[in-house]
C-alpha cells in the first residue's frame, strides 16, 4: 500500500500548479485619479471598491476564489491612465478590470481595453459619445450625461420657473450634459436665454454669472466639475444675483459641497446617480457599511463603484468562469438591479434602465426632489 | 475471285465521314445537358435571387414595421399614462410627457439603429442623425404612411417608414439604412456564388459522367470501325450488345461482299454470253452447287438456258420447257422458290438431274423494269440450307442479270437503228481518231468495208483521205472547239462525181467530257442536180420576163412603122417606084414582128388559144412537114402511144414546138441520123421537183424527141433555152428556137428537159398535163377576106397618142368616122356623140383609167354598145389579170391594118 502512496503524492505534486491556480485570488485592476482633478470622486470610488472587495471575499469570493483589487493612482492624467491600464493587462495580467473615474480618462482607456478584450462596466463615465463608437467591451452603468438635467428641467416646467441660462465647461462630459440640457429644454418648451461655455478649471465664473444675469434668465445651470459648481455659486453671490433656481451638474451631490459652501449651498439643485433614500435593495446596507467603514457618507460615485462590483460578480457567476468573452456576452444581455437601480444595456452597451435623481440642498440637507415618487422634499424655487 | 477478296479488305473499311458538329454525339447529348443545366442553373439562380432579395427586403420591412409599432406603442403608452393620471388637461404635464416620450422614441430609434425625425404640427422636435433631414428630402412627399419604401441618397439605400401619432399630431419618420443589412446581403450573395459553383461542378461532373459512360465507349467502337476492325467492347451491357451485333453484321457483310465482289468483277469486265457464263461458274463455286441462268422465252412456256454450269461443265443455249419444273411456280407466283431437299422427287425434270437428282433448289426471278419476269437465276444440287444472306446474294445477282439483259436488248436495238440507216453513213471514232463504229451505209458512201476500217485511224483510210486530205481531222479539231462541224465535198466513185454532205459531232461521256466523235455523211448528188435545174429554170424565167417587156414596147414602135408604111403604100400608086421601098419596110417590119412574137412566146406572153387536143394527132399532122424540114438524110421515127393523150393546148403552138425541135435536131445531125419522136403517158412521183411543173397534177403526156447528133456538153446544155444563145454558126439561127419552145411549154403548164452528152445525141422530153375532158373539134380557120370598109362612127380611146393617131388614120382611111378621146374624157365624148357612135375601140391598159372601166361606164348609158379592146399584152395575160371576160373581143398589138379592119367590120356586122 505504501508503495502506492508515493506515486499519488507525486502526481498530486505535479498537478499542484493547477490546484494552486484554482485557489489564487482573482485580480481585478483599475487606475483612479486619486490625486488631481478627479481626486474627490476617485477616492469615493476607491473606498467603495475596497468595501466591495472585503464584502465579496467575506462571502467566499467569486467562483470560489478570493478577489484582489489592484488600484493605481493616475493623478487624473490621461497619459498615465493609459500606460497603467496597458500594464495592468499586459504586465499584471489581471483577470478583470474596472474602469477609471471620469469620462475623459475613460475615453483614452477604452480603446486599449477593447484591444485586449477586457469588458468594462463603466462606473466612472456616462458620456454619450462613448457608446457611439461601436465599442464591444464597454457597458454603461448609469444614465448618460445628456439625461442628467431632465428631471430639473421638468420641474422648471411644473413650477413655471421661467427662462434658462446655461454655462458649461469645455470638457467633453460637461459639453454633453449641456447639450442634453438644451435639447430637453427645447423639447419641454423652455426658453434658453444664454448658452455659454467657459474654460474648464476656471476659478472665477463671475463674468459668466453676470452675463447670465443680464440675460434675464430665471434659472442658472452650470455643467462642470465639483469645483466649478462651487465657483459658480460663489460668482452668483458676488454678482448679487439670486436666480429662482441654481443647478450644477456635478458636485452638489457630494457632502463636500455643503462642506465648502455652508449655507450658500442651500437651494442648489443637482443630479445624483444614487442617494441613500433611493429605497433600492442593498442601498441602505451599503450606506451603513460605507459609513461604518470610512466614517463618512458615500456619494453616488461610491455607489457606482459598488454597483460595478455587484454587476461584475453576477456576470462572472453566470459565466461560470473568468472567460472575458463569456462575461462580455452576459453583460450585453444581463438585466439586474444594483444599489443604484436597474442595469440593462442596449446593443451598443449603453445603459438604458438607469435614471438620475434630482437633489436640492435645503437647510443643510440634501433632499431628493425628483422624481416625485422618490422625493424626500418638495423643490424650492426662490 | 482472288481479286474480289483482295478488294474485300479495303471495301470493309467502313467509310465513316466526319459528320457536322451538330450530328455528333457530344453535341446531341452533352450540349443539351449543358444547356439544360445552364437553364436550370440560371432558373435556380433567378429563383434564389428573387427569393433572397425578396427575403432581405421583407426582413428589412418587417423589422421596420415592428420598430414602428414599438415606437407607436411608446407614444401610445405615454399618452395613456397621461390620461390615466388625469393629466391630459394639464398643459405642463403634457409638455413634460411629450418630452419624455420623445426621449423614449429617440432611445428606441437609436437602440434599433434607426435614423429619423419627429415633426409635431410642422415643427421638427427630434432629429436622430444629422443625415435624416437630407434623406427625408430625397423622397419629398413620396412616402406613404405605414408602408416601408426604399429611397436612395448619395448612392446608399434607405428604407423609410412614416407613422403618425395622431393625438399629438406627431409624424414620426423612421429611416433604416440598407447598409446595415450588408452582412445579410453578403451572406445571400455568398449563397448564390456557392450555388453557382456547385451547379458548375455538378455540370462538369455530369458531362464527365456522360463522356465516361456514353461518349468514350462509343468513340472506342467507332474508332475500331474506322480502322475496319471488329469492335470488341466490354463494359456496359447495352454497348457490349451493340458492339457484338455490329461485329456480327460486319462479318456477315464481309462474307457477302466477298461473294458479291467476285460477281461485280465479272459484271465490270464481261459482257453478254461471257458475263452469264462467268456468273454461272461463280455462283456454282460460291454455293458448291450446280447453276443455270435462263431467259424466259416470249409466251412464258419455255426457257432459254443461256449458261449452265453443272458438274464442272459449262454449257448453254439450251431450250427447256417450263412446265413441270419448280420454275413454273416462280412464273405463277412471281416469287422466288427455295427448296432445301427433295426437289427431284416433286419435280422429276431432266433439268435438275445432272448427273444426280437434285435435292435442293433455289430459283430467283429476274424482273425487267416493267416488273415482268424475263429470266431466272437457279441453283440446285445436294441438300443444303440457304441463309437470308445466300438468298440476298442470289437476288443481287438476279438484279445484275436483269441489267445485263436490258443492256443487251438496248445494244441490239441501237445497233439495228444504226445499221438500218441506208443512206446516212455513221462512223464513230475515239479521241485518237480510231474508228469504233462503221455502218453499212458508210461502206456504200466511202467505198470501204467495215472490217478494213474498224480500229484504224481516220488518217490511214486512204479513200477517204485522198478525196479530202486532212479534212476529217480538221473537222474534228473544229468539233473540239465548237461542238460540231459541217462540210461537203465532191468525190468520184465508179467514174461518177458524187456530192457528199458530212457532219461531225462530239460524243460526250457520262461526265459530259469528250469521249469521241461521230461522223454522219449523206450522198446528196441527186439533190444537187435538182437544185441546179431549179436554178436554171428560174434564170430562164427572169430572162423571159425581160424579153417580154422589151417585146411589148417594141410592138408599139413596130405598129407605127407598119401602119404608116401600109397607109403610104395605099396612098402612092401601084406603079410608083417607091412601092419597092415600102414593101421592103413592111417585110422588115414583119420580120421584126416575128422576132417580137418569138420573144413573147418565150416569155409566155403570146396569145394562145388552148383547147383539149390529142398529142398523137398533132404529131401525125406535122409528121409530113417535119420530114421536109429534116431533109432526106435524116430518118424520122415516130413511136406513138396507143391511147389518146389529151392535153389542153394550142395545137398550132405545139406544132411550132415540134418544128423548132426538129430543126434543132437536123442541125445537130449534119451528116444524117435518126430523129425519134415518142409519145406516152407518165405518172410523176412526189420526188419529182414540183417547182418545175405548175399544174400540180401527176398524170402527164410525154413527148420525147431524140436525135443521134453531135450532142452537147454540160455548159451548152445549161444554156440552150436562153434567148439568143446559139452554138450554131453566126447567121444560121436566130437563137430563139429553143427559147420559144421553152416559153410555149411553160405557157402550157408543162416542162421540158434535155439529156445530152457530146457525141451521144440529145433527147428532149416534154411533159404536158393530161386533160380529163373530151377532145374538141379543131375550128376551121376563117377564110381570109380582104379588108372591109365602113362608114360608121367609132369612138377610139387610147392614151398613147402615136398609136391613137395611127389607128384613127387606118380607120378613117377605110371610110369610118373616128372620134378620139383619152381615158379620162372618153365618157364625156361618148355622151356628146351618143347618137352617132356605133362602137368603142379601147386600149386595155391606160394609165389614168382602164379600158374596162371606160367600157363599163358607157354600158351604163348604152348597155348594147359594141367594143373592141386592144393591148400590147396577149389576151391570156390580160384575162389572167381579170381585166377582161372571155367573150370580149380583143386584138393584140402590133395591130396589122388588115386584122384591125376585118375585126371592126366583123363586130359591127354581128
Amino acid at each position: 500500500m505504501r508503495s502506492l502512496v508515493a506515486p499519488i503524492v507525486w502526481l498530486l505534486l505535479i498537478l499542484s500548479p493547477l490546484s494552486a491556480h484554482a485557489t489564487e485570488p482573482i485580480t481585478i485592476g483599475l487606475s483612479l485619479g486619486l490625486s488631481g482633478r478627479y481626486a474627490e470622486m476617485s477616492r469615493m470610488q476607491e473606498k467603495s471598491f475596497k468595501l466591495w472587495e472585503r464584502e465579496i471575499n467575506s462571502r467566499g469570493g467569486i467562483l470560489g476564489r478570493k478577489v484582489k483589487i489592484l488600484i493605481y493612482d493616475n493623478k487624473s492624467d490621461p497619459q498615465t491612465v493609459q500606460s497603467q491600464y496597458e500594464h495592468l493587462m499586459t504586465g499584471d495580467k489581471v483577470d478583470l478590470l474596472f474602469g477609471p473615474y471620469s469620462s475623459e480618462l475613460n475615453e483614452v482607456v477604452v480603446p486599449l481595453t477593447e484591444k485586449y478584450g477586457y469588458p468594462i462596466v463603466a462606473s466612472g463615465s456616462s458620456l454619450d459619445r462613448l457608446w457611439q463608437k461601436g465599442y464591444k467591451y464597454l457597458f454603461g452603468l448609469h444614465a448618460l450625461s445628456s439625461r442628467y438635467t431632465v428631471g430639473f428641467l421638468e420641474m422648471l416646467v411644473q413650477y413655471d420657473v421661467g427662462d434658462i441660462a446655461i454655462a458649461y465647461a469645455n470638457d467633453a462630459f460637461s459639453q454633453s450634459t449641456a447639450d442634453g440640457a438644451r435639447q430637453w429644454a427645447e423639447r419641454l418648451g423652455l426658453k434658453i436665454l444664454m448658452f455659454s461655455s467657459f474654460k474648464r478649471d476656471t476659478k472665477d465664473l463671475v463674468e459668466i454669472a453676470r452675463k447670465a444675469r443680464e440675460s434675464h434668465a430665471h434659472a442658472m445651470m452650470v455643467c462642470g466639475s465639483f469645483e466649478e459648481a462651487v465657483a459658480m455659486r460663489l460668482a452668483l453671490k458676488k454678482t448679487n444675483w439670486r436666480p429662482k433656481a441654481y443647478y450644477a451638474s456635478i458636485g452638489p451631490a457630494l457632502q463636500a459641497f455643503y462642506g465648502k459652501l455652508g449655507a450658500d449651498a442651500d437651494y442648489t439643485f443637482s443630479s445624483s446617480l444614487w442617494e441613500r433614500y433611493g429605497k433600492l435593495p442593498g442601498s441602505e446596507t451599503f450606506y451603513k457599511e460605507f459609513l461604518k467603514a470610512y466614517g463618512e457618507e458615500p456619494s453616488y460615485h461610491a455607489a457606482d463603484a459598488y454597483a460595478a462590483g455587484q454587476i461584475l460578480e453576477r456576470a462572472a457567476k453566470k459565466a461560470g468562469s473568468l472567460d472575458r468573452e463569456k462575461i462580455r456576452t452576459i453583460l450585453s444581455v444581463m438585466q439586474t438591479t444594483t444599489i443604484i437601480g436597474r442595469y440593462g444595456v442596449d446593443k451598443t452597451g449603453k445603459q438604458i434602465k438607469h435614471f438620475p435623481l434630482i437633489i436640492q440642498w435645503q437647510k443643510g440637507k440634501k433632499e431628493i426632489v425628483w422624481p416625485k415618487e422618490l422625493s424626500t422634499a418638495k423643490p424650492i424655487f426662490r | 475471285m482472288a481479286e474480289g477478296t483482295q478488294h474485300g479488305k479495303t471495301d470493309f473499311q467502313i467509310m465513316i465521314k466526319y459528320p457536322a458538329i451538330m450530328n455528333r454525339l457530344p453535341f446531341r447529348i452533352i450540349a443539351p445537358a449543358i444547356l439544360l443545366m445552364l437553364l436550370a442553373g440560371s432558373g435556380l439562380y433567378m429563383f434564389f435571387h428573387y427569393v433572397a432579395s425578396d427575403f432581405v427586403t421583407r426582413i428589412i420591412k418587417n423589422n421596420l414595421d415592428e420598430r414602428a409599432a414599438d415606437i407607436y406603442t411608446i407614444a401610445d403608452k405615454n399618452l395613456d399614462e397621461l390620461i390615466q393620471g388625469g393629466l391630459s388637461g394639464d398643459e405642463k404635464a403634457v409638455r413634460i410627457k411629450k418630452a419624455l416620450t420623445l426621449s423614449l422614441v429617440e432611445d428606441a430609434m437609436r437602440e434599433n439603429d434607426l435614423k429619423g425625425a419627429v415633426v409635431e404640427d410642422g415643427k421638427t422636435t427630434l432629429v436622430v442623425d444629422e443625415l435624416s433631414p437630407e434623406i427625408l428630402k430625397a423622397k419629398p412627399g413620396g412616402v406613404k404612411d405605414n408602408v416601408a419604401s426604399l429611397v436612395r441618397y448619395q448612392g446608399n439605400g434607405y428604407y423609410l417608414y412614416v407613422l403618425e401619432f395622431e393625438p399629438w399630431k406627431w409624424r414620426i419618420s423612421l429611416i433604416k439604412s440598407e447598409a446595415e443589412y450588408s452582412a445579410l446581403i453578403s451572406k445571400v450573395r455568398l449563397a448564390y456564388a456557392l450555388a453557382g459553383i456547385v451547379l458548375l461542378l455538378a455540370s462538369f461532373l455530369f458531362i464527365y459522367y456522360l463522356e465516361w459512360t456514353i461518349q468514350a465507349p462509343l468513340a472506342g467502337i467507332i474508332s475500331l470501325l474506322k480502322r475496319g476492325e471488329k469492335p470488341g467492347y466490354r463494359g456496359i451491357h447495352e454497348f457490349e450488345l451493340l458492339s457484338d451485333n455490329i461485329g456480327a453484321i460486319l462479318q456477315s457483310l464481309q462474307h457477302e461482299t466477298e461473294k458479291l465482289n467476285s460477281i461485280y468483277f465479272i459484271a465490270r469486265s464481261k459482257r453478254g454470253k461471257d458475263f452469264f457464263d462467268e456468273v454461272a461458274v461463280a455462283i456454282a463455286r460460291m454455293f458448291d452447287l450446280n447453276t443455270f441462268i435462263a431467259k424466259v422465252n416470249p409466251g412464258g412456256e419455255t426457257l432459254h438456258v443461256i449458261s449452265q454450269y453443272a458438274n464442272g461443265e459449262l454449257t448453254g443455249n439450251i431450250e427447256r420447257p417450263l412446265d413441270g419444273t419448280p420454275c413454273s411456280d416462280v412464273m405463277t407466283n412471281r416469287q422466288l422458290v427455295v427448296i432445301e431437299s427433295g426437289v427431284c422427287r416433286n419435280f422429276p425434270s431432266p433439268l435438275l438431274e445432272a448427273p444426280d437428282p437434285a435435292e435442293s433448289y433455289v430459283c430467283v426471278p429476274i424482273f425487267d423494269r416493267k416488273g415482268d419476269i424475263i429470266g431466272m437465276v437457279n441453283v440446285f444440287g445436294k441438300q443444303r440450307t440457304f441463309t437470308d444472306a445466300d438468298i440476298k446474294v442470289l437476288q443481287t445477282i438476279g438484279q445484275m442479270a436483269a441489267a445485263e439483259f436490258e443492256m443487251l436488248e438496248k445494244t441490239v436495238f441501237l445497233d439495228s437503228i444504226l445499221h438500218a440507216s441506208t443512206d446516212t453513213a455513221i462512223v464513230a471514232a475515239d479521241l485518237d481518231y480510231r474508228v469504233t463504229f462503221y455502218n453499212p451505209a458508210a461502206e456504200k458512201i466511202f467505198g470501204l468495208k467495215a472490217e478494213d476500217v474498224i480500229g484504224k485511224k481516220l488518217a490511214e483510210l486512204k479513200p477517204m483521205e485522198t478525196a479530202n486530205p486532212g479534212r476529217f481531222q480538221r473537222g474534228i479539231e473544229n468539233v473540239k472547239s465548237r461542238g460540231h462541224h459541217q462540210f461537203s465535198y465532191k468525190t468520184k466513185q465508179e467514174g461518177e462525181f458524187r456530192h457528199i454532205d458530212a457532219r461531225i459531232y462530239g460524243i460526250p461521256d457520262e461526265q459530259h467530257k469528250p469521249a469521241g466523235f461521230v461522223l454522219m455523211a449523206r450522198d446528196i448528188s441527186d439533190y444537187k442536180r435538182l437544185e441546179e435545174q431549179l436554178l436554171h429554170s428560174q434564170k430562164l424565167e427572169a430572162v423571159g420576163l425581160l424579153a417580154g417587156g422589151v417585146a411589148h414596147e417594141f410592138n408599139n414602135i413596130l405598129m407605127g412603122i407598119m401602119g404608116y408604111a401600109s397607109l403610104l403604100k395605099n396612098k402612092i400608086g401601084h406603079d410608083d417606084p417607091s412601092q419597092t421601098y415600102i414593101d421592103n419596110i413592111l417585110t422588115s417590119s414583119k420580120r421584126a414582128a416575128n422576132l417580137t412574137q418569138g420573144l413573147l412566146a418565150f416569155s409566155r406572153k403570146q396569145n394562145i388559144n388552148p383547147r383539149p387536143v390529142n398529142i398523137n394527132e398533132i404529131v401525125r399532122r406535122v409528121e409530113e412537114l417535119l420530114i421536109r424540114v429534116i431533109g432526106e438524110e435524116i430518118e424520122l421515127r415516130t413511136l406513138l402511144a396507143a391511147a389518146d393523150l389529151t392535153v389542153r393546148a394550142d395545137s398550132g403552138q405545139i406544132e411550132q414546138v415540134l418544128m423548132n425541135l426538129a430543126t434543132n435536131a437536123r442541125d445537130a445531125m449534119p451528116h444524117g441520123g435518126i430523129l425519134t419522136i415518142e409519145t406516152g403517158a407518165v405518172t410523176l412521183s412526189e420526188e419529182y421537183p414540183k417547182g418545175h411543173l405548175r399544174s400540180g397534177r401527176e398524170q402527164y403526156a410525154l413527148i420525147s424527141l431524140s436525135d443521134t447528133g453531135v450532142g452537147m456538153d454540160e455548159k451548152t446544155r445549161e444554156r440552150i433555152f436562153e434567148p439568143f444563145f446559139t452554138s450554131k454558126e453566126v447567121g444560121k439561127g436566130t437563137g430563139l428556137g429553143l427559147s420559144i419552145v421553152f416559153g410555149i411549154i411553160k405557157q402550157h403548164n408543162g416542162n421540158i428537159t434535155v439529156y445530152s452528152e457530146p457525141g451521144k445525141g440529145t433527147t428532149f422530153k416534154i411533159y404536158l398535163p393530161l386533160h380529163d375532158g373530151p377532145q374538141t373539134e379543131e375550128p376551121q380557120p376563117a377564110l381570109l377576106r380582104p379588108p372591109v370598109r365602113g362608114t360608121e362612127t367609132l369612138l377610139l380611146a387610147e392614151d398613147n397618142a402615136q398609136v391613137r393617131n395611127l389607128v384613127k388614120a387606118l380607120l378613117q382611111d377605110a371610110g369610118y368616122t373616128v372620134i378620139t378621146a383619152d381615158s379620162e374624157d372618153a365618157l364625156r365624148v361618148f355622151e356628146e356623140n351618143r347618137e352617132r357612135v356605133r362602137m368603142l375601140i379601147l386600149d386595155v391598159v391606160m394609165p389614168k383609167k382602164s379600158g374596162k372601166e371606160v367600157y363599163n361606164d358607157i354600158r351604163k348609158i348604152r348597155p348594147d354598145i359594141k367594143a373592141l379592146f386592144m393591148s400590147g399584152y396577149t389576151a391570156d395575160v390580160v384575162r389572167q389579170r381579170g381585166t377582161l371576160e372571155e367573150e370580149i373581143d380583143f386584138i393584140s398589138k402590133p395591130i396589122s391594118p388588115d386584122v384591125l379592119l376585118r375585126k371592126v367590120r366583123e363586130i359591127l356586122d354581128r
